[in-house]
């Protein structure tokens, strides 16, 4: 746990303005260093046409040139990413439910209510048909 | 050597900006939304160092708070990009140029 | 604290009633009309329901949460944006063609995130708060998504707030970090028995960057033309005031509680007068060429961002008072411009510009009246609301030594006075090219009458009103 905290001296003189100031120098170095230097080596170079083409043996390409993902894809994770995340909430609840369950049955209907909400979110998604793979996304 | 708070908050600086430089220099939406995202995690290390600083757990709290709302701000984003997608057929900034004066 | 009394707060009520009425639009499948008439009756409901709590003080929740005079009086402000908001859409119901019911609903949320952002007394609920609103109006703007523009306003409102809102969180981890505490009393605490450090400063100003995206204050207005023009009529006038106002209310919150200390104001006064001074220069310069009506509203919009924050640069309860009398006079004439406008859309929804009021006069006397108040409201004409707000605004700030800003605020507002009085001189003395009459419902003309009507009735009487204000704040 003292991985960068040393619990033994007090906390004022632990936080000092160098910290801060370093993590400025360092910020402002990396910025202006990713800037500078896009602007010095990144070559404009002639663009043409016939350079931007994937395939320089002569023929054009047909149709377009990046495999595409279905939109479907997007959908569900989109879709997913809410519901992963919620769970987050359920980990800090979960290491606190003894005790706060001394404290009384609150703790219980909070994170009923949480779900509920959750349950809303989802019957609202199967509603609109949303999880339904075969639907045009 | 000893990883202090400086350590931390010197490589939460250093996410920020190249998630800022990143938003100024980078063309393509997605990559733009990708360096919100490091910022906004920046902000997050910022928080958990200093809530274990500070010993106090409020900090974490709020982490977990913008973790939601960056998963929610993304959703919507990717939501956004797909149905600009299927507009414009393109995900570059440059193509975006409907509303000026 | 009563779960009675949770129960009927607005953000708790809105809430579940949006939830209720998202799960039965999916279920039942009703039509789009009848949700729009129960969000309207679920704003007159919460409204009722506040009714008896009025007089609650307290604050709940480990200092969380707090329920004073002044909440109350921004909880009401902001059901009435959001049953105008509503109202709009309405109106203009032919603009929107898919989820109609979803595009009535998500208001509810976004007010009930604004109510919260009325009390709040935690960064963390600041920041909860502020986003609720922020991430729903993404979707709010981006809501016609068969519009190439309206996805282009949402984009770009999209990448500039969520920048905007890792300034917040950093500024609030600077905050967090020095001072041990996300709790506004614990902050101020901390600032009154200890020298305020640069890093203190520093996560003041990155607060400060979070919170002017949501003023739409000069550095940070970049977005607010593109995406009131992008977005869909009732949403732009949503985000003109409501989306404003709560970036006003937190602003107040935490320039009077966390970093009102003499320490601090030394800091964060010389930049809120900095950014007025830009946003009312900016703003009403910027506002002149421009042609599209909504575009011309959204530059005017970051004018009257400037003149706000001038009130909040008088650090005063006068100022503050100032700050809420000029938002009730902004409403109601953004609300009867928008009405407005709207009315002209449903003939031409490719965007309204100054030209297409010309005659409007001879079309309809109710509505270029009504444009005209808004109009003269706005650019703070004597006997109207609008005149009034300036004139305390700039009485507060005069009165704590701001006397260049209190100057460059005047000419700005005479500047300004050429873009308003166009529209007017196009309604009432220009040719229209057709003189086709329009029709009102009966509702329509009662609320244009309303607002007009209020907006002269609460000018002249504006002093008792800034009065009770005033008792609210102290």
């Amino acid at each position: 746990m003292s991985l960068f905290l040393s619990q033994s001296q007090p906390l004022s003189e632990q936080i000092n303005t160098l910290a801060f100031v370093f993590q400025f120098l360092a910020a402002i170095l990396v910025a202006a260093g990713m800037l500078g230097v896009a602007a010095l080596i990144g070559q404009k170079g002639r663009k043409t046409k016939e350079k931007d083409i994937p395939y320089e043996c002569g023929k054009d390409p047909i149709g377009p040139q990046n495999p595409r993902f279905s939109v479907k894809f997007y959908m569900v994770a989109m879709l997913f990413i809410l519901f992963d995340i919620e769970t987050i909430f359920f980990f800090a609840w979960a290491i606190s439910y003894q005790d706060l369950l001394s404290q009384g049955i609150g703790a219980l209907f909070v994170i009923l209510f949480f779900l509920f909400l959750l349950g809303v979110g989802f019957v609202y998604e199967i509603q609109k048909k949303s999880l339904d793979w075969t639907q045009r996304g | 050597m000893q990883i202090g708070l400086t350590h931390y908050l010197t490589a939460s600086g250093i996410l920020f900006a190249i998630g800022l430089a990143g938003i100024i220099l980078r063309r393509d939406m997605i990559i733009i939304y990708m360096c919100l995202e490091i910022m906004l995690n920046a902000a997050n290390l910022a928080l958990v160092a200093f809530s274990r600083y500070n010993s106090n757990l409020s900090g974490q709290v709020l982490v977990f708070f913008v973790i939601t709302v960056a998963a929610a701000e993304v959703a919507v984003g990717l939501a956004l990009i797909v149905a600009l997608f299927r507009v414009k057929h393109s995900t570059k900034a440059e193509d975006i140029t409907l509303l000026k004066f | 604290m009563n779960a009675l009394f949770v129960l009927c707060s607005p953000e708790c009520f809105l809430t579940l009633s949006a939830l209720f009425l998202l799960l039965w639009q999916a279920i039942a499948k009703p039509n789009y009309k009848s949700v729009g008439i129960l969000v309207l009756a679920s704003y007159l409901i919460s409204g009722v329901l506040l009714l008896p709590f009025v007089d609650n003080q307290g604050i709940y929740w480990n200092g969380l949460y707090v329920w004073d005079k002044m909440a109350v009086l921004w909880k009401v402000f902001f059901l009435i944006t959001g049953f105008l908001v509503t109202y709009l859409s309405l109106e203009s119901n032919s603009l929107i063609t898919k989820g109609r019911a979803e595009f009535y609903t998500l208001p509810l949320l976004t007010t009930a995130g604004m109510a919260l952002l009325a009390s709040v007394r935690d960064f963390i609920l600041l920041f909860v708060g502020l986003e609720i609103v922020t991430v729903s109006f993404y979707i709010l703007v981006a809501f016609q998504k068969e519009f190439p523009s309206a996805l282009e306003a949402g984009v770009k409102y999209l990448v500039i707030g969520a920048l905007a809102s890792s300034f917040l969180v950093m500024g609030i981890a600077f905050v967090f970090g020095i001072t041990g505490s996300t709790q506004f009393d614990e902050v101020a605490r901390f600032a009154q028995n200890n020298p305020v450090s640069t890093p203190l400063v520093l996560g003041l100003i990155f607060v400060l960057v979070g919170l002017g995206f949501k003023a739409s204050a000069v550095p940070f207005h970049v977005w607010t033309p593109d995406v009131y023009q992008g977005a869909s009529t009732p949403i732009t006038s949503y985000l003109a005031v409501g989306s404003k106002a709560a970036g006003f209310v937190v602003l107040l919150r935490v320039l009077n509680l966390p970093f009102y200390d003499q320490s601090f104001q030394k800091h964060w006064i010389p930049l809120i007068v900095l950014m007025a001074l830009l946003s009312v220069i900016l703003g009403n310069l910027a506002a002149i060429p421009q042609r599209n009506i909504k575009r011309m509203l959204g530059y005017s919009s970051i004018s009257h961002g400037g003149f706000l924050l001038m009130g909040l640069s008088a650090h005063n309860t006068i100022g503050c008072a100032a700050v809420i009398y000029y938002f009730f006079a902004y409403l109601v004439a953004i609300f009867a411009a928008f009405l407005v406008v709207i009315l002209l859309e449903k003939n031409q929804p490719s965007g309204i510009s100054i030209k297409d009021f010309n005659g409007l006069y001879q079309k309809n006397g109710l509505l270029a009246w009504s444009m005209a108040f808004a109009m003269i409201s706005l650019a703070g004409l004597p006997p109207l609301m609008g005149f009034f707000g300036k004139l305390m605004v700039f009485l507060a700030a005069w009165e704590s030594g701001q006397h260049l800003l209190v100057i460059v605020g005047a000419l700005c507002a005479a500047a300004g006075l050429y873009y308003y009085i166009g529209v007017v001189r196009a309604m009432f003395w220009a040719e229209p090219e057709t003189v086709q009459r329009i029709v009102l419902s009966p509702a329509t003309k009662v609320l244009l009458w309303i607002l007009s009507i209020g907006s002269i009735l609460l000018g002249f009487y504006a002093e008792p009103v800034i009065k009770l204000v005033g008792a609210v704040l102290s």
